[in-house]
């Protein structure tokens, strides 16, 4: 069985492209918090298009960008100009510019007839990757260097490569400019970087990439691969470089795998195929759900377990110091106090014996453990008081927290201040 | 359709419920629901959740489709309403709970979580809808409807149905409307008062869910977020108080529902939905424009007017300070340190001519006695305003208007008299 | 009745603001201030009460909220003919600290001005970066996000990106917010030092009793400026109780804060 069969070459590298081309730019929206922005040029495509269909007759592809690139620019000036002058706040203000401009969109279907040109709502919606079809494709290597061809290639991937080239090299040339003017406007301004520029070249990239996008998978997937690569690769990266990457990555890999799922799906109950679009957003969808949970830096297992840990290290070392302290008077220790899954676990840890007719009696380990413990609490105390300026008898609490908190950085230099030749410096 | 005035009959009689029982039953059913929606709409609007009502109405079409795909396997033959309502509900809360729980984490802003949930659910349900249309082709006709909507096809009980609930939703939101506004304009506050803001935020998030799901197979769910935002959008540019918008949102989405809904029997070929949407954008642009102090008009004069009053104040105080009178080529040494242009400066003088504050003679600019007194009124206001953040500069800020005509409008005559004492004392120690 | 006091405005002030008024929404926040920084590199404390339009002067000094009037000059030249010479320092809380940059890469931000549109960030550039990183104490930092640095570390990485915009006039929106006294001795020590090699610091402040110790100039300023000048001249009781009025607290800590300048 012959599971990627050659008919779906152009849909595969339809969805590969909008993926890679949306995400370069949503990574952009994501950080600037106006992922909605692209949620809303994604409706207004629809009456751009039609109206562009209506005014020039055809649907001729540059007909078409025009329209939708009119529609988009509106939109993001309509919303700006709702923000500013209506004082409606800006959620509130792109629903009711969408909502109105995607109303129109239908209404003009209706009106225009354009039904049968098979610019019904529901193609803007869901897209037509399956109908990406290369006609005369070359039937074997020896054709490929004639260039007629090349003529008879979807016309969508062409737009679909132009669009990933522009946004690519507006992500390449202003890098600089957009990290800039997303994470600190007021500077980019004063320093003459108009942000509202930057911002609205960013918006029209986005109303283009949404335009050549729409045919082959629809505004809903459009949404999807603006936001979801991005946010899925903002869990695992704290540079903006390497996020842009990751994302690229992502992209890719929820593009392949949405496209064969959507063929392979079916298999199961010998049906056919699925709405590729749909399947991408649904991959991608899961690609996002399973990075939030197993991400290594900001997934919430691993951060659950983190903390966890840490709250056992914490309890540990109360234990191991609250027995140390007491040690002679072992016998009267409060040991239904404590959690007895910490005493086993330090038990576990070979900082306490295995109990003895319910007692227990720290090891050697543990009592290193407890005056390492105590000593490092003692300079973190110092370290509060001459330092930080704490009431000294506000600061023990305070430095049992903070020595599990604190990062290294921090510890070392709070352990060179018992050193008297090391000047204690002001900056830690 | 012969012409304009068989169109304009035609709309009047549907508009008057006087043709036929079908285009009053779909009438009443989307005017009830245009007053629910906007009722409701205002308070996810006021909460800051405009965009959420459109993830949740995105995310009810895989319930929608896998309640119709239950009810088959239970021996439906079609699509009937009530499972795909119920499925739509079911998926549309999950959706929402789903943003409530990604907002938390601190690398996911809201606005991100809102377009994930939206448009991976809607993903599924196009998923879904491909299974369905490819594996039991022929039942599927009245799916597509719940994207779009489909309100010509409403019978006397869906509007029964509707009606009702719009009058539930709608008596819900009038009555507790105090808890309501409390949770919205500040939740944090109206917790430590005691309000139990979680279940309050619970209902309102139902409310606007419920009147989502039952108004989509009217409008569809593209369009049912403009139903819940556009007329309460509007009506918050026409008044501040809650009970006010409250209504004039209610009654701005049962004008658009009825209006709509008229336009569209009486014209061929239109969607009801989107014309309901149209017609609410309409309102929405008639009072974004005319709305008396917040519609762009008035603000943009007001702010023309107030800009205009203080350079003429500016301008009077600068000849009160040079004797009242000043050569025509010495205007602009005048106002050298006011950075105004030469064509600002002539602009300005022909308007305190014509306000007979100032007067020109063999050019060269004087006051008029009116302008003098004008003037001395502007320096007085602005040493009892001195005085005044001198004397209560605590409470001051919030008070201060440099422009205002006289202090006296702002500040109560005590408290100018007792300025002035001060000011007299200071001046003569 | 004297006619309003307007000081005699120098073509050599770093900073003279002329007359300006600024309104937001219906009302005047700044009513016809007037103010010329000396010529000679200073430490300036732009000191009032909430509300007062501290932050709002700033702004409309770098045209980052409109004026409804005035004028504006550095060294006797409209902002945009000089903007690669002015500084800025926002508040800590306008950012997103969860942004995916670097300590590095914030203050390599500084020099985006002389990098120019569309040219790379080079090593030549971020090696100055590191050596401003470095001046502010940071240098070990430079890779570290900006959410894994504490609030003053923060401080100072907006510091070092002012140090590397090499500009010759600062504005600073309250740098001393949130920091402990440690941070916000090493932040003054900076920012002599900057003073020190030739440039003018306007900093808006609101701890009171610093004031004396650590700035040469003061502007007070409640909705209009109502005195400035070197700290020992104008810092005084009276200016005091005219920029906060009669709050008792206020007052004990003013005076309190005129007693240590006297004894210094």
């Amino acid at each position: 069985m012959n599971l990627i069969p050659a008919l779906d070459l152009f849909p595969l590298l339809a969805s590969v492209l909008v993926l890679v081309g949306c995400t370069m730019l949503g990574n952009f929206l994501v950080l600037r918090r106006q992922s909605l922005m692209g949620d809303a040029l994604s409706h207004t495509v629809l009456p751009g298009v039609v109206g562009a269909y209506l005014v020039f007759g055809s649907r001729d592809p540059f007909g078409l960008f025009i329209g939708a690139l009119v529609a988009g620019l509106l939109t993001v000036t309509s919303i700006e100009a709702l923000r500013r002058y209506g004082r409606i706040e800006s959620n509130a203000a792109m629903g009711v510019v969408f909502s109105i401009a995607f109303a129109v969109g239908v209404v003009l279907i209706r009106v225009g007839h354009t039904d049968h040109v098979d610019l019904d709502p529901n193609c803007v919606l869901y897209g037509q990757l399956e109908l990406l079809v290369w006609f005369d494709a070359p039937s074997s290597f020896r054709d490929v260097g004639f260039t007629d061809v090349y003529h008879a290639m979807p016309s969508s991937i062409w737009s679909l490569l132009i669009m990933v080239l522009l946004s690519a090299l507006f992500v390449l040339f202003c890098f600089k400019e957009l990290r800039l003017a997303s994470f600190d406007p007021g500077l980019s301004r004063t320093l003459g970087f108009s942000s509202r520029a930057i911002n609205m070249v960013l918006m029209l990239l986005v109303s283009v990439a949404t335009v050549a996008s729409f045919e082959a998978v629809g505004s809903v997937l459009v949404i999807a691969a603006l936001l979801v690569p991005s946010s899925t690769a903002r869990l695992f990266t704290d540079r903006l470089k390497s996020q842009i990457l990751v994302s690229i990555l992502v992209a890719f890999f929820c593009a392949v795998s949405g496209y064969l799922m959507s063929t392979w799906i079916p298999l199961l109950w010998q049906g056919e195929s699925l709405k590729a679009s749909g399947t991408i957003t649904v991959v991608s969808g899961i690609v996002f759900g399973c990075s939030l949970l197993f991400s290594p830096r900001y997934g919430y297992w691993m951060q659950r377990s983190r903390t966890r840990q840490l709250a056992d290290q914490v309890a540990i070392e109360d234990v191991v110091v609250l027995l140390h302290k007491s040690h002679r008077t072992a016998v009267n220790f409060p040991w239904s106090t404590i959690d007895p899954r910490i005493l086993a676990l330090a038990t576990k840890r070979g900082f306490l014996q295995s109990p003895i007719a319910g007692q227990y009696f720290l090891t050697n380990a543990g009592q290193n453990l407890a005056l390492e413990v105590q000593g490092r609490r003692s300079r973190w105390l110092n370290y509060l008081v001459t330092e930080v300026g704490l009431a000294p008898d506000h600061a023990p609490g305070t430095a049992e927290h903070l020595e599990h908190l604190g990062d290294d950085l921090l510890q070392k230099s709070v352990d060179t201040m018992d050193d008297p030749s090391h000047p204690s410096g002001e900056c830690p | 359709m012969d012409g304009p005035v068989t169109f304009w009959l035609d709309f009047w009689n549907i508009l008057t419920l006087r043709s036929g029982y079908n285009a009053t039953l779909v009438i009443l059913g989307t005017s009830s629901l245009g007053m629910a929606s906007g009722v409701v709409g205002t308070f996810a609007v006021l909460r800051r959740r405009a965009l959420m009502a459109d993830a949740l109405g995105h995310a009810t079409l895989p319930g929608v489709v896998g309640g119709f795909l239950l009810s088959l396997i239970f021996g439906a033959t079609g699509p009937e309403i009530l499972p795909l309502l119920i499925g739509g509900a079911c998926s549309g809360l999950l959706g929402i709970w789903l943003v409530q729980f990604l907002v938390r984490h601190p690398r996911i802003r809201e606005d991100a979580a809102i377009g994930l949930v939206l448009s991976t659910f809607f993903g599924l349900g196009i998923v879904l809808l491909s299974v369905v249309q490819t594996t039991v082709s022929t039942q599927t006709a009245g799916l597509d409807s719940y994207i779009y909507g489909q309100a010509s096809t409403m019978t006397k009980l869906d509007v029964l149905t509707l009606a009702s609930l719009s009058l539930l939703v709608v008596l819900t939101s009038i009555l507790l409307r105090n808890p309501f506004g409390q949770v919205c304009f500040d939740a944090d506050f109206a917790a430590t008062t005691g309000w139990p803001v979680d279940r309050i935020d619970l209902l309102m998030m139902g409310l606007v869910a419920g009147v989502c799901v039952i108004g989509i197979p009217a409008v569809g769910l593209m369009l049912v977020v403009a139903l819940l935002i556009v007329p309460c959008a509007a009506a918050r540019l026409w008044s501040t108080r809650l009970i006010d918008v409250l209504m004039i949102s209610g009654l701005f989405g049962g004008i658009s529902g009825w209006f709509g809904a008229a336009l569209s029997s009486s014209l061929p070929n239109l969607p009801t939905g989107p014309i309901i949407v149209l017609v609410a954008g309409f309102i929405f642009g008639f009072s974004l424009i005319f709305a008396p102090r917040r519609g762009i008009l008035s603000s943009q004069w007001d702010s023309y007017c107030r800009n205009q009053r203080i350079a003429e104040d500016h301008a009077l105080e600068h000849f009160i300070d040079h004797d009242d009178s000043v050569a025509n080529d010495g205007l602009s040494a005048l106002f050298s340190v006011r950075g105004w242009s030469v064509r600002k400066i002539n602009r300005l003088m022909r308007r305190l001519r014509a306000k007979d504050f100032v007067q020109c003679s063999s050019s060269v600019w004087s006051l008029t006695p009116s302008g003098r007194s004008r003037g001395l009124t502007i320096q007085r206001n602005h040493r009892l305003w001195t005085q005044y953040l001198t004397s209560h500069a605590d409470i001051a800020a919030n008070h201060v208007d440099w422009s205002v005509d006289q202090v006296e409008h702002v500040l109560s005559d005590d408290l100018v008299a007792q300025l002035e004492d001060q000011l007299r004392l200071g001046s003569e120690p | 009745m004297s006619p309003i006091h307007r000081p005699e405005h120098s073509t050599n002030s770093p900073l003279s603001i002329h007359a300006m008024t600024v309104a937001y929404d219906r009302k005047p926040v700044l009513w016809d201030v007037d103010y010329d920084a000396p010529e000679e590199p200073r430490l300036i404390a732009i000191v009032g009460p909430n509300g007062a339009g501290k932050s709002t002067l700033i702004k409309a000094c770098l045209g980052l909220v409109p004026r409804a009037s005035g004028l504006v000059a550095f060294r006797g030249k409209p902002l945009d003919d000089v903007r690669s010479t002015i500084g800025y320092v926002p508040q800590r809380e306008s950012v997103d600290w969860e942004f995916p940059v670097t300590a590095l890469d914030v203050v390599c931000m500084g020099r985006y001005r002389k990098i120019g549109w569309f040219r790379p960030v080079r090593q030549k550039d971020r090696n100055a970066a590191l050596v401003c990183l470095d001046r502010v104490g940071l240098a070990d930092l430079a890779d570290r996000q900006i959410r894994q640095l504490s609030g003053g570390q923060q401080q100072r990485v907006f510091l070092a990106r002012a140090l590397a915009q090499e500009a010759d006039l600062y504005f600073m929106d309250e740098p001393f917010a949130g920091v402990d006294a440690a941070t916000e001795q090493a932040i003054l020590g900076v920012l002599r030092e900057m003073k020190n090699e030739g440039r003018t610091i306007i900093v808006v402040h609101h701890d009171l009793q610093t004031v004396p110790s650590s700035f040469d100039e003061v502007i007070f300023l409640n909705m209009r400026v109502v005195d400035s000048g070197p700290v020992a001249e104008v810092f005084h009781e009276d200016n005091l109780r005219k920029t906060y009025g009669g709050r008792l607290t206020m007052l004990a800590e003013a005076a309190e804060a005129v007693a240590r300048s006297e004894r210094r």
